[in-house]
């Protein structure tokens, strides 16, 4: 798959990448059309229900072999701030290559990680040390297409200059991709301008921080090579099911019609492959001999 | 000892229980799942899963490991022993925010009892080489009162390390160990590097004591190993031994594959060990599920 990223890379196009979660998510995703996907940290804890900041690398490392062995396209892993200090991002990018990701993004706050970060208040590590982080990174992998992602958080910390120096710095170390967080429509119009590496765009709906979401058609314009989708699936499954669960208490029925079940039960037994195991017992253990 | 776990109470119950009782606690170091059995079956009341070996037995080194990975292997041994189980947590894996977590997953895994130390998280492997750095006191109280805060087993017993006795000298190692102590931890680990600061440490603190003999330590720390008799007489609480368990098997590894690769067969005393692969079988429960077998689908 990390060939088959680096394929998508050079070719013309924003990539558009939603954040799966499981390997459920990461399977409607690939069947509804997607190319390329992108496990997110914020999607992954809020459906351990373990925060972020609080999500080890096996965790990690645990979520993308379970979502790899499921589908066929290349996935984005948030290897958060690499799990420690050159050392422990050495072993980051092992246990994500291993676990079957194309690519992971290592980003620029301080490891541990702390809580206070979603809410926006985050502390970012000198500009030096993270390049010393992709250094490592980029010489732990084993397969060279496997793509090295560095994250600015800069933008947010310490302004639209210090972000696009850092992204320039990133880049000179070995980072394949940068993935940025503009403040406002015109930094992120500005970004591509300024830094020539092939830049990441995260569309965080609902961010509390004014962030701006913008059209894919625009990101493309402005020369994003990829945009990711943060929180879109995770925030409508809990709403789905809580809703669900609300009405399946208060009237102890779902209130749904059960032609639409017989429906979607099969499309989730599609999506599993229940199809293709169903040929298997009709050749071996079920065969009517 | 059979497949079935028999004991009803808690292993955090039972360690509590072994602390208010007179006498050391002499517990050992295992690995895995089988040498945590064999231990048991010889009759060991109390183990310990460390750093040291776990990262070795992984072949990802201890400041490399994380804590779903420790608390993995532990919950490997807790599901096959009744003997309680303590697991070195090294810094809780981060902040106190990180500890908290740690103390939710060890609780689900049935561990007995962690210890928490005050070195540096992300932790560097020239740890191993006697280049210890120690954070400030108060940053390490914030964590065990979390740690004591988190707890929703209210006997899993913890353990407050400290590693400044190298870095700062035994009176900081006992202010430490007494202020661990009065933030909520049960127990003390220290490292003495001498006789004298051993019974030092006995004397001024003020709490149980746990001490690690470390096997084929490092010769450039050169800390002593005291023999079970000598720590009780000293008033120790608690001996555990951190790498003897996992020096002893490879050593034996080492040397059989050694003579396999170079003479094309087993050495004699493997190939013929017919015991050995019994005591296995036996200590793995293997009789019970022929006895199962035997009652069910073999039934005549």
């Amino acid at each position: 798959m990390t060939t088959v990223f680096r394929e998508m890379l050079k070719t013309p196009g924003i990539i558009h990448a939603p954040i799966a979660y499981d390997p459920l998510t990461a399977k409607i995703a690939e069947r509804v059309g997607f190319r390329c996907l992108d496990l997110g940290g914020y999607a992954l804890g809020a459906s351990s229900c373990v925060p972020e900041p609080l999500l080890s690398l096996e965790d990690v490392a645990a979520a993308t072999r379970r979502m790899t062995a499921a589908i066929s396209i290349p996935i984005m892993v948030d290897g958060g701030a690499g799990y420690g200090d050159a050392t422990h991002v050495i072993r980051t990018v092992q246990q994500l290559e291993h676990a079957g990701a194309a690519s992971v993004h290592i980003e620029d706050q301080v490891y541990p990680k702390r809580i206070h970060y979603h809410k926006g208040i985050e502390h970012v590590i000198p500009a030096e040390d993270m390049c010393e982080k992709i250094r490592y990174a980029t010489r732990a992998r084993r397969d060279p297409d496997f793509v090295i992602v560095a994250r600015t958080d800069a933008m947010r910390t310490d302004g639209f200059a210090e972000g696009v120096r850092r992204a320039n710095l990133y880049a000179q170390a070995g980072a394949d991709m940068i993935m940025i967080f503009p403040n406002t429509v015109e930094e992120a119009r500005l970004a591509p301008k300024e830094i020539a590496t092939p830049l990441i765009y995260v569309n965080s709906e609902g961010n509390r921080l004014g962030r701006p979401i913008l059209p894919i058609a625009e990101l493309e314009n402005y020369g994003y090579k990829m945009v990711n989708d943060a929180i879109s699936a995770i925030t409508v499954m809990f709403k789905n099911v809580k809703e669900l669960f609300v009405r399946l208490k208060e009237t102890g029925s779902t209130g749904m019609d059960q032609e639409v079940f017989r429906k979607i039960r099969k499309e989730i037994e599609d999506t599993m492959g229940l199809e293709e195991y169903y040929r298997i017992e009709e050749q071996t253990v079920e065969a009517k001999r | 000892m059979d497949a079935n776990k028999k004991e009803s109470t808690k292993p955090s119950t039972r360690l509590r229980k072994l602390l208010a009782e007179p006498g050391l606690i002499k517990g050992v170091n295992i690995y895995d799942p089988l040498t945590a059995r064999i231990a048991e079956e010889i009759g060991f009341k109390f183990i310990a899963m460390g750093g040291w070996q776990v990262g070795a037995q992984l072949c990802v080194t201890e400041p490399l490991l994380t804590m779903t990975e420790t608390v993995e292997c532990a919950r490997l041994v807790t599901k096959v022993v009744d003997i309680p189980l303590k697991v070195d947590c090294g810094g809780g894996f981060g902040e106190p925010i990180h500890v908290a977590r740690t103390i939710r997953e060890v609780e689900a895994a049935n561990i007995a009892c962690i210890h928490l130390e005050d070195q540096y998280y992300p932790k560097r492997a020239s740890y191993h080489r006697g280049v210890e750095e120690v954070i400030p006191l108060p940053a390490m109280l914030d964590k065990i009162r979390i740690a004591v805060a988190s707890r929703r087993d209210e006997d899993l017993v913890l353990v407050g390390r400290t590693d400044s006795l190298l870095t700062h000298g035994l009176s900081e190692a006992i202010k430490r160990g007494n202020a661990f102590l009065e933030a909520g931890c049960d127990v003390v680990e220290v490292f003495p590097n001498t006789v004298d600061e051993a019974r030092a440490i006995a004397k001024e603190i003020r709490g149980p004591l746990l001490h690690v003999n470390v096997s084929g330590d490092h010769g450039d720390l050169g800390r002593p190993n005291f023999r079970w008799a000598e720590l009780e007489q000293m008033g120790f609480k608690i001996c555990i031994d951190a790498t003897t368990v996992i020096l002893l098997a490879m050593q034996a590894v080492r040397k059989g594959l050694t003579h396999y690769l170079n003479d094309g067969f087993p050495p004699d005393y493997v190939a013929t060990d017919r015991e050995t692969m019994k005591y296995i079988e036996r200590v793995i429960g293997l009789p019970r599920l022929y006895d199962i077998e035997a009652e069910t689908v073999f039934r005549a």
